[in-house]
């Protein structure tokens, strides 16, 4: 057992990288897909839960109707939060693998370039 | 009715007895390998991302919140269910969000991971003040309520034996805390998630059982037993109806599911994860036992109404928060499992207060104190500091604890939680995700929508003007929010954006696409 008086000693985290390839080609494009990427992802997964919200507090005895047995629209409504957050998260997992294959491709060129480049 | 008394010849005091001699072996389980007891430990890029998924959903269900929602969904049947949507909803915004641009980031505090883009430390001791102001009422709620359950199962509910209790759960809990570090406690956290799984799934299994495995037959027993017929099936019980409850109940909705997407704790887990692309694997693992959690959670919520009845719950705790522990009684009267329940709850707070307690000693070390920050070369000093600020701020909140007896600790709760969210929320999106953010749109954020979540939770009937109000003798609330997050979110994002708008100095874009795009590419070697 370490006791606590024997820390690692080594750099806590990663100093922040120099300012090199955002300019280079291909980066504002890797940057881009992230960012159109966690608008996919987000955007639907926030108005859903907003209108949620919004039905939930602006019509409750709408949402106390039975559609079959004791199953009321609102907890249809929950049923269907939790189906969105599934459907995200599947695309979370998808979208992303798409984003790290655009990165390796862009590390590899960056590479190139970089060797290119040198006298 | 008397439901939960524990004597020295009770097979459940034996059980209880065991139980705590095990949360002291944790003690030894918590150190065991070099590194694992640091409180600033360098990320285990060999660890597993499943086990960083099942501490963060570990995190994000604290004790007081695993109770209170058995009580709110038995109570209120389905806003208690929208309480566990909320809480999934928080950690899902996490993962698509910012989870990942987060542990790029790296560093152990918020504080750590937004420095590189904030000259000078003005925004860092916020960061830090901010946190502090998070994780200090929270622990202070998770100490109280489990002090006050403690009493309450072993059947003296004297000042006296609240205050042992929660005397001892303290000292427990922040010894864990010290020795364990931020490793050592996430392994405590790992057990408490298995654990609580193990306990809940037999609970729901009985319950379904007795309901003759017809879950519509037992919705529709919880909808006659407490009293509310379809109202049990719809919103509107909690807050009632007007524009003040609309309000209070949007204002919820918001509240929880950005307060739990940046909770120091849970952000100090997602940090700690083995590397940028398994945090998608974690957050995953996370999300996912934290919705199978919380559908347990609304079978027993809905059976312990269904089985007992709302008279019966509300004769024996009127703030439905010890719900769990008497439908546990009732399910195996004179048995153990009130008793095993009850352990799985201990094991949840304890591990929720040793993981806020070294969340906190974090942001004292490496935001506040004068020269922190650094990654070396005082990481022993930095490591001996925070084991000694863990230690003080435990002693604190445990001698708050046991003067807050009589509190109406709602009040920490909704501090906590909407300070979190209109603060840390606003300052981790806008800090991660958008390049024109500035040090200037930091500070108003966070010490803007700090100072109105105060103010806003002075003048509420939280405070006065209301029998369960903190000094219900006094009237000088101004407002009819009891959940001010529908004003001081909004206020929060929109004091971030004005604030960066009008700095003249403004922001490097270029740097921070610089410092994206090699992220992204040290990632992709992890």
């Amino acid at each position: 057992m370490t006791g606590p008086h024997q820390p690692r000693n080594e750099p806590h985290f990663i100093e922040p990288p120099p300012a090199v390839p955002a300019d280079a080609p291909g980066a504002q494009a890797l940057l881009e897909s992230v960012r159109r990427l966690r608008r996919r992802q987000a955007g639907p997964l926030l108005t859903g839960y907003l209108v949620f919200a919004a039905i939930s507090s602006a019509a409750p005895d709408v949402l106390h109707r039975r559609i079959a047995g004791h199953l009321s629209v609102a907890l249809l409504l929950l049923l269907l939060q939790l189906a969105l957050i599934a459907w995200t998260l599947l695309g979370h997992n998808r979208g992303y693998a798409d984003v790290d294959a655009a990165t390796d491709r862009y590390r590899r060129g960056l590479a190139e370039h970089t060797r290119r480049a040198a006298p | 009715m008397k439901w939960a008394t524990v004597h020295t010849s009770d097979p459940n005091f034996v059980v209880l007895m065991v139980f705590l001699v095990l949360c002291g072996l944790l003690w030894f389980l918590t150190g065991s390998a070099d590194d694992d007891a640091a409180m600033f430990p360098l990320p285990d890029r060999h660890g597993k991302a499943w086990q960083s998924g099942l501490a963060i959903s570990g995190e994000s269900l604290s004790a007081v919140t695993l109770m209170a929602l058995v009580g709110l969904v038995s109570f209120t049947g389905f806003d208690g269910l929208v309480l566990s949507l909320g809480c999934v909803m928080g950690l899902v915004l996490l993962a698509v969000l910012i989870a990942e641009p987060l542990r790029r980031a790296g560093g152990h505090t918020i504080g750590d991971a937004l420095a590189p883009r904030f000259a000078g430390r003005s925004v860092r001791t916020a960061l830090g003040l901010v946190t502090l102001g998070v994780c200090l009422p929270y622990l202070v709620l998770q100490l109280t309520a489990i002090g006050t359950l403690t009493a309450f199962a072993i059947g003296y509910t004297g000042t006296a034996t609240r205050t042992a209790a929660v005397l001892v759960n303290g000292a427990l809990m922040i010894s864990l805390a010290v020795s364990g570090g931020i490793r050592g406690t996430a392994r405590v956290q790992m057990v408490k998630v298995v654990v609580l799984f193990g306990v809940l799934t037999v609970v729901a299994v009985l319950v379904l059982n007795r309901s003759g495995w017809n879950p519509d037959r037992l919705v529709g027993a919880a909808a006659t037993r407490s009293g509310l017929g379809d109202a049990f099936l719809g919103p509107g019980v909690q807050f009632g109806s007007g524009p003040a409850a609309v309000m209070n109940r949007v204002g919820s909705f918001v509240t929880l599911a950005l307060a739990v997407y940046c909770l120091p704790q849970v952000t100090m887990r997602v940090l700690n994860t083995p590397g940028a692309r398994a945090t998608r694997s974690a957050m995953r693992w996370a999300v996912t036992q934290l919705v199978v959690v919380s559908a347990l959670l609304a079978v027993i919520g809905t059976g312990t109404v269904a089985l007992l009845g709302a008279p019966a719950l509300h004769a024996a705790d009127p703030s439905g928060s010890s719900s769990l522990l008497v439908l546990a009684s009732a399910l195996e009267p004179g048995g153990k499992l009130m008793s095993v329940v009850f352990c799985a709850v201990f094991l949840t707070a304890l591990s929720t207060v040793a993981d806020v307690t070294v969340a906190a000693a974090g942001a004292v070390v490496r935001d506040l104190l004068p020269g922190s920050g650094t990654s070396e070369p005082n990481g022993r000093r930095q490591e001996r500091l925070a084991r000694w600020w863990a230690a003080l701020i435990g002693v604190v909140t445990v001698t708050v604890a046991v003067q807050a007896a009589g509190w109406n600790l709602l009040v920490l709760s909704t501090f906590a939680m909407t300070l979190a969210a209109s603060a840390l929320g606003p300052v981790l999106f806008y800090g991660l995700l958008w390049p024109r953010f500035t040090r200037l749109g930091a500070l108003w954020c966070l010490y803007g929508s700090g100072a109105l979540t105060v103010l806003l939770i002075a003048v509420s009937p939280l405070i006065s003007g209301s029998p369960a109000a903190a000094f219900p003798g006094h009237d000088f609330h101004h407002t009819p929010l009891v959940n001010p997050g529908l004003v001081t979110v909004p206020a929060g994002f929109v004091l971030g954006w004005l604030g960066s708008v009008l700095d003249r100095h403004g922001a490097s874009v270029p740097r921070h696409a610089a410092h994206t795009t090699v992220g992204l590419i040290r990632s992709s070697s992890d």
